[in-house]
């Protein structure tokens, strides 16, 4: 658990120990080595003193052979004595002449050695000399013995003390502090545990809000993709719409995009935010819509609308409405739509509502609806000019439209540049087919009549064309009579043909059955044209009455002046 | 003297005789002079003594006398059955006593002969006998044929009697006197020459050899029977020629004798001629 500060402990208190211990052997060998010099001194002395006594016992031993010259005695006491004491190195008796007597000489001899002399002196006469040396080998050997047994002593005594000491470290100094270390580790140790668990909890946390995250912001980002993809499909859907009005009536289209603008405008000046300005401006894209649902036939009738007309023209609000409000997301569309022909004195459609109670949005579209209205061509209608529809517009609020909304809508919309001309004939094959419903004749394919009458009717305001040829056939009753229906139509149509071949930047028109109508937008020639020129009817007996027109001159001539020369012709 | 002295001892005759002469059973002596301790003798002798006694079929006694004087005038007076005597002694005792009938002499070493050897330190400036003079000498025993009488004799021959020495002992044993020697004690000495060739290596020289002397022999009492004299020496001389004996009993009294020989009284002439000289 807490090995290693134990270790590192451990070893500084046994370093003081063996410290301790080692200068604890020191100073006992140091004691040794004293004791065991006094105890040589001692034992040397011992051994010298010895030695000396049994010199002299020798020299007292051998007085009496030698005053009686038994020196063959004496020698044998010296070499049996000498062999006998194994101590004996060497024993050598000197005569007062200086020889040697006998001398005794051991042959293996220890390292150790003395000497000692001694003089055999008897009444003053010198006798003999012994010289005795002595082997202390066996001294050394008891100091030896005694010095190992000290230095063990004092090993034993210094490891003794030493385990003593460690003892007394380890289980009463050391235990305590051990023991409080071990808590405080422990302590350390929980609270690292602790401290871990919290940081693996941060972890799994962060981890668990980190994915929330991730997922969070994916989910915002599928979600800003949808809504992408919501918005991407709302504009794409008023795209569609707008298409679809646009596949239907390109003037629709034109007026819707206008009327958007205008309302944007008007928006803007009454300082309305930008998200309600961007409802009304899409609910303003969208406000024919139901349009979809009104018949070609009233819709795109030129001239007066018949009472029926007019009932199911109204219904293309609430047709927009009910188209819409299934749709959630134009659903806040819907409602501005479904009241944009309300009037502010509560006359509108389709639910009579009044003044505040119109939606405000609703409203707005109701003016901007009205001043574009005014201010472009229809087939059936010519426009005013934008100061004429200001008056109107002035003159209306309070009774049409919110007198707020004019009030705001009248500067902004004083300086909208309208298009020079709308452009009345069609421009998509549907439209023209749908126009030739209208106003194309059956037989010929040339323009009928009632075109006739809206073209002269225009070009009092904008002259474009500046002559009108009148064929007026004769004798085409009779002929009808002789050949047939079928045939005298193949006439008309077989003359038609010439007719687009004479003059064919012109626009060319049957009306009236009999009449045939040249509009050119060339002055009018004077030279007469010869009548059987026409090779269509030729050998037919039908003849050609032409009366031309000079549209630039008769600036007031109407379709009824063409009927009255039709029946004037006629008769 | 002389005469008084056989009349004495004729006087003592009669107390005496009938011990030896009571009956031809009776006990032998062998009588020997003191060179040894007296039981060492006593051991040495006693194979001897009994082969001895087993071939003339009486018991034989080993006897040690007090001294060398005594052992002489033991001999001279024919109180001694048997007995064992050194040249010089047996010189001695025929020079006053008259001939004794001879047994056998012990011969040493297969040598019929003895010298003694004057010694002195290799190192001593002494080259003559005349060199002596002034000089210490150690003799052994006075009694010694080799070690003071023969050597005293041939130093007095070559002019240095005693009375010219400055001064001399008698130690007693050979070896004390070449030990004397060696140590200084004394300036020479006298010593049988089996000693000198003994400590001749440790520094001793010999200044001068005496001539051949006869070794120890057997002698019996004149008034032994002859048949008795024959009867032992027969015996003794027969010990060589029986040998699991011979070595027992001859290496019991010394260690270097060989062989008893035959001996006569002619062997000892030359000695008796030079101590003619030193009387």
């Amino acid at each position: 658990m807490n090995i290693l500060s134990t270790s590192i402990r451990g070893f500084t208190y046994n370093r003081v120990i063996i410290a301790l211990v080692a200068v604890m052997l020191v100073t006992l060998a140091v004691i040794d080595f004293a004791i065991i010099r006094q105890q040589r001194d001692s034992i040397m002395r011992d051994v010298r003193h010895r030695a000396a006594m049994e010199m002299e016992q020798a020299a007292t031993a051998m007085t009496e052979p030698l005053l009686k010259y038994q020196f063959a005695n004496i020698e044998q006491f010296v070499q049996q004595w000498a062999a006998g004491n194994h101590e004996v190195v060497k024993f050598t008796a000197i005569t007062p002449s200086g020889h040697i007597l006998t001398s005794f000489q051991r042959l293996i001899t220890g390292p150790h050695r003395f000497t000692v002399e001694k003089k055999i002196v008897f009444q003053g006469r010198h006798l003999l000399t012994l010289v005795l040396e002595k082997d202390f080998s066996h001294a050394e050997a008891l100091l030896s013995q005694l010095k190992f047994r000290l230095l063990f002593t004092s090993l034993y005594i210094s490891a003794a003390l030493g385990i003593t000491l460690w003892f007394v470290f380890r289980f009463l100094a050391i235990r305590p502090l051990e023991q409080e270390v071990s808590r405080r580790r422990q302590a350390e140790l929980a609270l690292e545990e602790v401290n871990q668990q919290l940081e693996e909890r941060v972890q799994a946390r962060t981890k668990e809000i980190s994915t929330l995250l991730d997922q969070e912001i994916h989910h915002r980002e599928a979600l800003t993709r949808l809504t992408a993809e919501r918005t991407a499909n709302y504009e794409e859907t008023i795209f569609t719409f707008v298409d679809m009005i646009e596949q239907r009536d390109t003037y629709t289209a034109g007026h819707t995009e206008r009327v958007a603008e205008y309302c944007r405008l008007i928006a803007e000046a009454m300082g309305i935010n930008e998200s309600e300005t961007t409802r009304l401006y899409r609910a303003a894209i969208l406000h024919d819509i139901g349009k979809l649902a009104t018949p070609d036939a009233v819709l795109l009738k030129p001239g007066k609308l018949a009472p029926l007309d007019r009932e199911l023209i109204k219904l293309h609000a609430a047709a927009g409405h009910h188209m819409l409000s299934g749709i959630a997301m134009y659903k806040d569309l819907s409602e501005i739509i479904l009241h944009h022909h309300e009037r502010y004195d509560g006359e509108g459609y389709p639910d009579r509502l009044q003044g505040e109670n119109i939606p405000f949005l609703s409203r707005i579209l109701t003016v901007a609806d009205s001043f574009d209205a005014m201010t472009t061509n229809r087939i059936y209608k010519p426009r005013k000019n934008i100061a004429t529809a200001l008056t109107e517009l002035r003159l209306l609020g309070g009774k049409q439209f919110d007198p707020d909304v004019v009030a705001a809508a009248i500067p902004v919309l004083q300086g909208v540049q309208m298009p020079e001309s709308i452009s009345q004939t069609p421009i998509t094959d549907i439209e023209k087919k749908r126009f030739s419903y209208f106003f194309n004749d059956r037989i010929t394919g040339l323009y009928n009549e009632d075109y006739l009458k809206i073209i002269l009717k225009n070009n009092l305001e904008h002259y474009q064309y500046k002559c009108l040829n009148i064929l007026h056939l004769q004798n085409v009753q009779e002929y009808n009579n002789r050949q047939g229906w079928s045939k005298g139509n193949l006439i008309f149509t077989q003359f038609a043909g010439e007719l687009q071949r004479l003059f064919p930047d012109a626009m060319l028109f049957r009306a009236y059955g009999n009449d045939f109508a040249v509009i050119s937008s060339e002055p009018c020639s004077l030279e007469s044209r010869n009548p059987d020129s026409f090779v269509s009817l030729s050998g037919t007996g039908i003849t050609i009455a032409e009366q031309q027109v000079d549209l630039a001159e008769e600036t007031q001539y109407t379709i009824d002046k063409l009927e009255k020369i039709q029946l004037t012709s006629e008769k | 003297m002389t005469i008084k002295l056989i009349t004495f001892l004729l006087l003592l005759f009669p107390l005496f005789t009938p011990a030896p002469c009571s009956a031809d059973d009776k006990t032998l002596t062998l009588w020997i002079h003191p060179y040894l301790p007296a039981t060492e003798l006593t051991r040495r002798f006693s194979p001897l003594a009994a082969y001895l006694a087993k071939a003339i079929g009486r018991p034989v006694d080993i006897r040690v006398q007090k001294s060398y004087q005594a052992h002489l005038d033991f001999i001279g007076r024919d109180l001694a059955d048997i007995a064992y005597v050194g040249p010089a002694n047996y010189v001695y005792v025929t020079d006053q006593y008259g001939p004794k009938p001879l047994l056998a002499k012990l011969e040493m070493e297969g040598n019929p002969f003895f010298h003694g050897v004057i010694i002195v330190r290799q190192d001593a400036p002494i080259l003559t006998l005349a060199d002596l003079a002034g000089k210490s000498f150690a003799f052994g025993d006075h009694n010694s044929t080799m070690s003071y009488v023969v050597p005293s004799a041939i130093m007095a021959a070559a002019g240095v009697g005693l009375d010219r020495l400055a001064h001399y002992d008698y130690l007693g044993s050979h070896h004390d006197v070449a030990l004397a020697v060696l140590g200084g004690y004394f300036d020479a000495g006298a010593v049988k020459e089996e000693v000198f060739h003994a400590y001749q290596n440790r520094g001793l020289k010999a200044l001068a050899i005496t001539p051949p002397i006869p070794p120890h022999l057997f002698l019996t009492r004149a008034d032994l029977p002859p048949a008795m004299v024959n009867q032992l020496r027969a015996a003794l001389l027969a010990i060589n020629t029986m040998l699991p004996n011979k070595e027992n009993i001859l290496a019991a009294i010394e260690d270097s004798a060989t062989s008893l020989l035959p001996v006569t009284d002619h062997d000892y002439d030359e000695l008796r001629s030079l101590m003619k000289g030193v009387k």
